[in-house]
């Protein structure tokens, strides 16, 4: 509370100086002002990480003509996209790889592929019928 | 909150493309497989090899274009006999329903797990088999008993009565 308190008295007393400033201190507190602004808004773009890659300029990608609204967020989406083609890619890659070895092996045995695609004759075929019933 | 809505977007979409049939390819392979040529743009040589599969080509799914390319690449390696079994078997093998594909490479992956002696026995059991008639193949498949060769028919201990009484 004392802080406050504090801070509003000299907010105060700044307000009562205003008119007891000088013009040539005013206009150097001016071009102070200013000087702090414009360094403030230069690093805005610095934490813009998609605009400042996509334009390869941080600051002049976002005061330029090439300005991508929500390019962050289009580039996020961009790289989730091509990050989960590139994993169904490789699974696809996977699965055909394991296919086609079955395949290929299945479709050069000695026996047909009628004896394993009815369920019951290879069930059947299994079974040791050797033994007396 | 946020979190809870990211886990439960993350379930359904994990649910969503692992919910194939066991028959068909898994969704995530169908979308990451590019688009494979169709016939007219083959190689002459994978023309030659894939001939059986001509006339079905165009209508196949990428997912399956690209297995039998992968075959045809293979197929210069096999020996002549298993290159002749490969070609006789590859349209017939084409034609077959997913689920009977996919039963097939079931049953072939536990026939490989076999020990040679089973293997044998059951090869043996399907040439007799396979030289059976339409009529004992299916009653093979009712009682699940080869009938027994004609040659190998005894005398029953029993006569059959029933048989006997219309003469």
């Amino acid at each position: 509370m004392n802080e406050e308190r504090y801070a509003s008295r000299i907010r105060q007393a700044l307000n009562y100086g205003l008119n007891d400033i000088s013009p040539i201190a005013a206009r150097r507190l001016e071009a102070a002002r200013h000087l702090a602004l414009s360094k403030q808004k230069q690093k805005v773009p610095v934490l813009a990480l998609a605009g400042g890659l996509l334009s390869g300029n941080g600051s002049a990608a976002m005061r330029g003509p090439f300005h991508i609204p929500y390019a962050r967020q289009i580039f996020a989406v961009l790289a989730l996209l091509v990050g989960m083609w590139l994993s169904f890619y490789w699974h696809s890659v996977q699965y055909i790889n394991q296919i086609e070895e079955v395949d290929s092996a299945l479709l050069s045995d000695d026996l047909p592929p009628e004896a394993f695609f009815d369920d019951d004759i290879f069930e059947w075929l299994k079974t040791d019928d050797s033994s007396p019933d | 909150m946020a979190k809870n809505r990211r886990l439960i977007a993350g379930l359904i979409l994990g649910l969503v493309l692992s919910s194939t049939s066991l028959a068909q390819p898994p969704t995530t392979a169908i979308i990451g497989t590019p688009p494979q040529p169709g016939w007219s743009l083959l190689s002459t040589q994978q023309k030659i090899i894939l001939a059986p599969l001509a006339s079905d080509w165009d209508n196949m799914e990428n997912i399956r274009r690209k297995k039998w390319l992968g075959i045809a690449e293979r197929f210069p390696k096999m020996s002549p006999t298993d290159q002749a079994k490969v070609q006789e078997r590859m349209h017939e093998w084409a034609s077959l329903t997913p689920a009977q594909r996919a039963k097939a490479r079931d049953s072939y992956k536990e026939f490989n797990q076999l020990t040679p002696e089973k293997k044998q026995a059951l090869k043996e059991k399907w040439e007799t088999y396979s030289n059976l008639s339409e009529e004992e193949k299916q009653q093979v498949k009712q009682t699940k008993k080869l009938p027994r060769p004609a040659t190998s028919t005894t005398t029953p201990a029993n006569p059959p009565a029933e048989t006997a009484k219309p003469q």
